[in-house]
């Protein structure tokens, strides 16, 4: 047997293991903690001050609006609820509009010369006066009860640092949508996993909420990072406060709508996520528990066998070219050897054992009204696209840091996660 | 700090995932078992067919037995071809090496080669036949030789040109008394090589060499 060949089994069967232990990991913690993972939260009367802050930068007036109103409609006493949008730098005239428009209402808007998205938010959280500060995207949309739901989990745990929302597709309608929709879901169930085990890693862009005295502490958002949604999670982590994930704490976004910005995105959250974990490797200790495993490295392990089962029928094309035979690596296509297939078939067993339960906890955990019902079709389409999509991401995402490309405002999409 | 590190947790998983990796090693192999009865009804039907011929071929001398060589080409040819390509791909791409059946496919190989010889002799036929002997072990250049073979064999099916009959055996069978008897006949000793029309060529031969020696 060629060592090539040799090689590449050890890693098929690495990467299948991997893949394994992955979903046996997954299911196992959902029939164990089935009850934390679904457990919700009991009504309170506290109702804390809570500063919203919108950063915004050449948003359209319309867009701005909507996400204005969705706050201002809110479950939430009007006395104890701060809105504040930080205008950072934009060169339309949206800010003004609003303005105008909605003198009566106590809005606060700031401007600012531009900075970025964390320089907007810290910005506003320096002029925010809230116990809690909540960041919104512009292009994001909250439920009447979205901030009293968030409240209720701050409530339960004197030592809850951030809570997350439940981020969701606005009416998912397009391909693009409709897998995506899906995914989210994935990713609220996956975050909720992570919850059992202290280790949410990200407290999304979209929407999340954040104890004040928490954000001064940690001097607020890093405005260099990429991803400043994951790197405040990983600081917040880093200091021993716990992080919560709400299940009905609903917001709403509108995502990527062609293939191209899904990829920019993605790429964004990679980059963002390696350098924010490289910036705060001290957690890569056993000293921070399960976090070590999920928080910083799991992403990472998991994109081995995607990376063997996508990457690698390429690279085998590329070897069974003749010149590659002549010079001596003959019949390296052994990815499918017949034990592999065995393994195959239980992991689709538990991928499809998996999947069933995501879309039962869809279903149970959906906003009145806007259920979107279980799609086959959006389901499928993420089973099969997602891993070319990641696999690309990570492909550009390495390409871009070894350049060292810039990050921007344009450069950024809706950012939720 | 210290916080909690669910070792039991992933002890119990590892556990869990090791048994699911092995049942899945022997589902795997059981699968293989399964294939491999079919595969071997296969041969057998094969060989049943092709004994059939060998006894009218024998009983009969005369052009009628001409007409069913001709029958039997046609049928033989592709079933044969079929199941060297199946036994190829087990082996290149599922890992599974099958002696037994290889061998078998190799007796087979021999006798249809052996009527084959015997009746485009008797038959005054234009056929050609074409021997080639590889090894998946000590030979880089055997795969490309494999490609040009079927390169060879696609052209002559779509121009419908002289009738080619190919014959692959594996060198490194020394078991096999087939591999013995042909290697030694023709004096194969390196590969690939290749023997048309009787005539020995040993290294890689491109298609269109190939087609020259037929022509």
């Amino acid at each position: 047997m060629y060592i090539c060949q040799f090689i590449w089994n050890i890693f098929t069967y690495i990467g299948t293991f991997i893949l394994l232990f992955a979903n046996v990991f997954l299911i196992y913690s959902i029939i164990k903690y089935k009850k934390e993972i679904e457990k919700k939260y009991s009504d309170t009367d506290w109702k804390p001050k809570v500063s919203i802050i919108i950063p915004t930068y050449n948003e359209s007036v319309k867009t701005l609006e909507k996400t204005i109103l969705c706050v201002l409609k809110s479950n939430y006493p009007k006395n104890k609820l701060e809105l504040i949008i930080v205008d950072d730098g934009s060169t339309n005239d949206s800010c003004d509009i609003i303005k105008q428009k909605y003198k009566s209402q106590n809005i606060k808007i700031f401007k600012k010369e531009n900075g970025g998205p964390a320089s907007a938010k810290n910005y506003g959280i320096k002029k925010s006066k809230g116990e809690l500060v909540g960041t919104i995207d512009s292009d994001s949309f909250i439920a009447p009860n979205t901030i009293y739901n968030m409240i209720k989990i701050f409530k339960s745990d004197k030592s809850i640092g951030a809570v997350a929302s439940s981020v969701k597709i606005f009416n998912p309608k397009k391909w693009i949508e409709r897998f995506q929709h899906f995914e989210y879901e994935v990713i609220l169930y996956v975050r909720r996993i992570f919850m059992v085990y202290e280790s949410i890693y990200v407290t999304p862009g979209g929407f999340s909420l954040y104890k004040k005295k928490i954000l001064n502490k940690l001097k607020g958002f890093d405005e260099n990072s990429l991803t400043e949604d994951i790197e405040i999670a990983l600081r917040i982590q880093s200091l021993g406060y716990k992080i919560r994930s709400s299940l009905d704490a609903y917001v709403y976004t509108v995502p990527p709508q062609d293939i191209l910005s899904l990829i920019k995105q993605r790429v964004r959250w990679i980059r963002g996520g390696i350098r924010d974990r490289i910036k705060n490797r001290h957690l890569f200790s056993f000293e921070y528990g399960d976090f070590l495993y999920l928080g910083m490295c799991f992403d990472f392990i998991i994109l081995i066998p995607i990376c063997i089962g996508i990457v690698a029928p390429f690279i085998m094309a590329l070897l069974n070219a003749s010149w590659i035979n002549e010079l001596g690596f003959v019949s390296l296509a052994y990815l499918s050897t017949s034990h592999i297939t065995g393994i195959g078939i239980i992991i689709t067993i538990l991928t499809v054992s998996w999947t069933l339960s995501v879309i039962n906890f869809m279903e149970k955990n959906s906003e009145e009204g806007t259920k979107v019902g279980w799609d086959p079709i959006g389901i499928l389409i993420f089973i099969f696209a997602y891993g070319y999509i990641m696999v690309f991401s990570w492909l550009v995402a390495f390409y871009k840091e070894i350049t060292f490309s810039k990050k921007s405002w344009e450069t950024r999409e809706s950012i939720v996660r | 700090m210290g916080r909690n590190f669910s070792l039991n947790v992933y002890t119990t998983v590892f556990i869990i995932t090791l048994a699911l990796f092995l049942t899945g090693i022997y589902i795997g192999m059981k699968l293989n078992d399964i294939y491999l009865i079919d595969f071997g009804k296969e041969v057998e039907t094969l060989n049943v067919k092709m004994h059939s011929y060998e006894l009218l071929f024998l009983l009969d001398n005369s052009s009628m037995g001409c007409d069913l060589y001709g029958e039997y080409a046609v049928t033989l040819d592709s079933e044969t071809f079929s199941i060297g390509a199946n036994l190829d791909y087990m082996e290149q791409h599922q890992g599974i090496e099958n002696k037994e059946l290889k061998m078998q496919y190799f007796k087979l190989e021999m006798r249809d080669y052996l009527i084959s010889k015997k009746m485009i002799k008797q038959c005054n036929l234009n056929q050609s036949i074409i021997l080639y002997f590889y090894s998946n072990t000590e030979c880089i250049l055997c795969r490309d030789q494999g490609f040009e073979l079927d390169k060879l064999k696609h052209d002559i099916n779509i121009n419908n040109q002289t009738n080619v009959r190919t014959y692959s055996f594996d060198g490194d069978y020394e078991d096999s008394a087939v591999i013995r008897a042909l290697k030694h006949e023709f004096n194969i000793s390196t590969y690939p090589a290749l023997v048309i029309n009787d005539q020995v060529y040993e290294g890689l031969r491109r298609s269109q060499e190939i087609k020259n020696k037929l022509n």
